[in-house]
């Protein structure tokens, strides 16, 4: 998709095999990852594999506020930092002034007080450095009450 | 004589470098580990393999970049934030530790702080390739001999 010179990418890769290989029914959460760098975007993706969710990803912050413009609905949001495009402060105001309630998980690898108060003002529930690990990130998924099991 | 998969094993952890803060590798790395299973056999060489295809390619762009007339040290920035994040993701530690270092220099504008960052972080880049591509031909051979993939502890 190309708008006015740039291009936006959306990746939806749904963990369709939970724990135990079965598909994912409707009672599936759905988790989206905004992250630019496809390293820590397949690391997430084995992250959850196990556990049973369905993840979507986007690229950047503007393709996330796309999709959920679009009418896509989650449970929680995973938002990394410095994107380009739109970076995940400013993806974090635009979701908040759409008045999407979701839970969204500031993600950064800096671990600054700044960039934790930035997030937060922009609506973040929380703030977690990077990178996630298992542990961490099934601990975010009891903090929001997502059923992983 | 046959070499007893202890042997490898030995010289898995040697290489392997300690999770002590000076190693190649720190604890991200075997959190990956712990993700590889019969499910995902491959996956750590996966990961690590698109790291070093996707640090060949900022490392690249870094030097297009730092050679222009005039730099613009916030695309500098963009790719080095890049490489710190998947660095850091795979356990590389070096790399993102300079990583880090070359973000400061792009901060000041210093464009020989930022030349002697990229010589460094390539320097580091094939250090680590190095040591990974040993312990992936290790991983090999413990298992040729019988024996099973180390993997550390996570405390």
């Amino acid at each position: 998709m190309a708008l006015g010179g740039a291009r936006f990418r959306y990746i939806i890769s749904s963990n369709t095999l939970g724990r135990f290989g079965l598909a994912m029914g409707e009672g599936a959460k759905r988790i989206l990852l905004v992250e630019d760098t496809e390293v820590n975007r397949v690391v997430v993706r084995r992250l959850v594999r196990e556990l049973n969710v369905s993840l979507e990803e986007a690229e950047n912050g503007q393709a996330a506020v796309d999709l959920i413009r679009g009418g896509r609905t989650y449970d929680l949001i995973l938002m990394d930092k410095e994107m380009p495009v739109v970076d995940g402060h400013e993806a974090t105001r635009q979701i908040r002034s759409l008045g999407v309630t979701t839970p969204i998980v500031a993600l950064s690898g800096d671990s600054l007080e700044s960039d934790r108060d930035l997030f937060l003002q922009a609506g973040a529930d929380e703030f977690q450095p990077k990178p996630l690990t298992r542990d961490k990130l099934i601990n975010i998924f009891s903090r929001y009450g997502l059923d992983y099991d | 004589m046959l070499i007893s998969p202890q042997h490898f094993t030995m010289r898995f952890f040697k290489i392997f470098g300690g999770v002590d803060g000076k190693g190649f590798l720190d604890a991200q790395f075997t959190e990956l580990q712990h993700l590889q299973d019969e499910n995902n056999p491959n996956f750590v060489s996966e990961v690590v393999s698109l790291f070093f295809e996707d640090s060949e390619r900022l490392l690249n762009e870094l030097s297009r970049t730092l050679d222009q007339q005039i730099v613009d040290f916030r695309k500098v920035d963009a790719h080095v934030h890049q490489l710190k994040g998947s660095s850091a993701s795979i356990g590389a530690q070096r790399v993102k530790n300079v990583c880090l270092a070359f973000r400061s220099c792009c901060d000041e504008n210093n464009l020989e702080g930022c030349l002697g960052c990229l010589q460094q972080v390539r320097q580091e880049c094939y250090l680590v390739k190095n040591k990974l591509d040993a312990l992936f031909r290790l991983e090999q051979q413990i298992l040729a001999a019988g024996g099973a993939v180390p993997i550390m502890s996570k405390d």
